[in-house]
């Protein structure tokens, strides 16, 4: 019988690595197997960081939201980046951390948090060791989830 | 007559791609930037989206906690694959790349507050190590860390 090394079925598409057979082929040897996860992007865009009115520990930042049409079962995967005002991208996640006067305070530059409806995205809004954080962010929501 | 789209065994390679409407290239030898679709797309598969449980999660300690957490994973032939951490604090949320924290205390009691690391250890084809490190005083721990394991195509 002749090596079947790829193949669209009802089960998905298959494909084994140069010299294996789809259907014999362990996981170990398929180069793409419907067997395991695959992402595409659902969502992109820009959301612009605001003033807010929360207090600790985000009162030193400005907030962005993107609320999506419809909600994924789980938080999905996600990932943004800083667009600065020259067109190059941040994604620097430094962290500042400062205790006294009663407080600990652990502040990163940013803090991108997941939610199954939403993102919420939190931006430093003063200059962070000389680095002044853009306000407008670029992201990108993938069709799969965490967990 | 150039092809735009080409599916099939080519020099020993398996070619599934379809260029681009403004691009002039045959499909059979047209690189991934020239495709809307090219099957190195298919070979940096995602394979495993997981959790991974902090050891010490719920853990209100002002000691440091320094410990790795180890979980199986699929063989998907990959011992050296693309990854990215969503480390899950204290309250449950995804937080990337940490979440930001301010808590009250002092310096012999310890702070209510999440100053804690999250470091990738290995990965071997059938394995995921983690080390999940809170240091002394800050007292809240994190609940685990969220992967995404990627091939490299």
């Amino acid at each position: 019988m002749a090596t079947l090394e790829a193949r669209i079925s009802n089960a998905g598409i298959e494909i084994a690595k140069p010299g294996f057979d789809v259907r014999t082929a362990s996981l170990a040897n398929m180069a793409f197997s419907p067997n395991l996860v695959a992402m595409r992007v659902a969502l992109e865009g820009t959301i612009t960081a605001v003033p807010h009115s929360e207090g600790a520990p985000y009162t030193a930042y400005y907030k962005a939201t993107k609320v999506f049409p419809t909600p994924f079962p789980d938080p999905p995967y996600a990932l943004v980046a800083g667009i600065g005002s020259d067109g190059t991208s941040y994604q620097a996640p430094f962290v500042i951390n400062t205790a006294g006067g009663g407080f600990l305070e652990v502040t990163p530059h940013f803090e991108l948090n997941t939610y199954a409806d939403r993102i919420d995205l939190y931006v430093m809004q003063w200059s962070a060791g000389g680095v002044l954080l853009p306000t407008t962010w670029k992201y990108w929501i993938f069709q799969n989830t965490l967990y | 007559m150039f092809r735009q789209a080409f599916r099939g065994w080519d020099g020993g390679i398996f070619k599934f791609r379809i260029t681009r409407p403004d691009r002039t290239v045959d499909a059979r030898y047209a690189s991934i930037d020239d495709c809307v679709f090219h099957e190195q797309m298919l070979f940096t598969q995602p394979y495993w989206l997981g959790f991974v449980p902090c050891p010490f999660a719920g853990v209100v300690s002002k000691d440091l906690l320094d410990q790795t957490a180890t979980v199986s994973i699929p063989n998907a032939g990959v011992s050296d694959p693309e990854y990215v951490m969503f480390p899950r604090n204290v309250s449950g949320r995804n937080c990337f790349p940490r979440p930001a924290s301010v808590g009250s205390g002092n310096s012999q009691d310890g702070y209510v507050s999440e100053a804690w690391a999250i470091r990738m250890v290995s990965i071997t084809a059938t394995s995921l190590t983690l080390r999940f490190t809170k240091p002394a005083l800050s007292l809240q721990s994190p609940l685990g860390c969220s992967v995404v394991l990627m091939k490299r195509g």
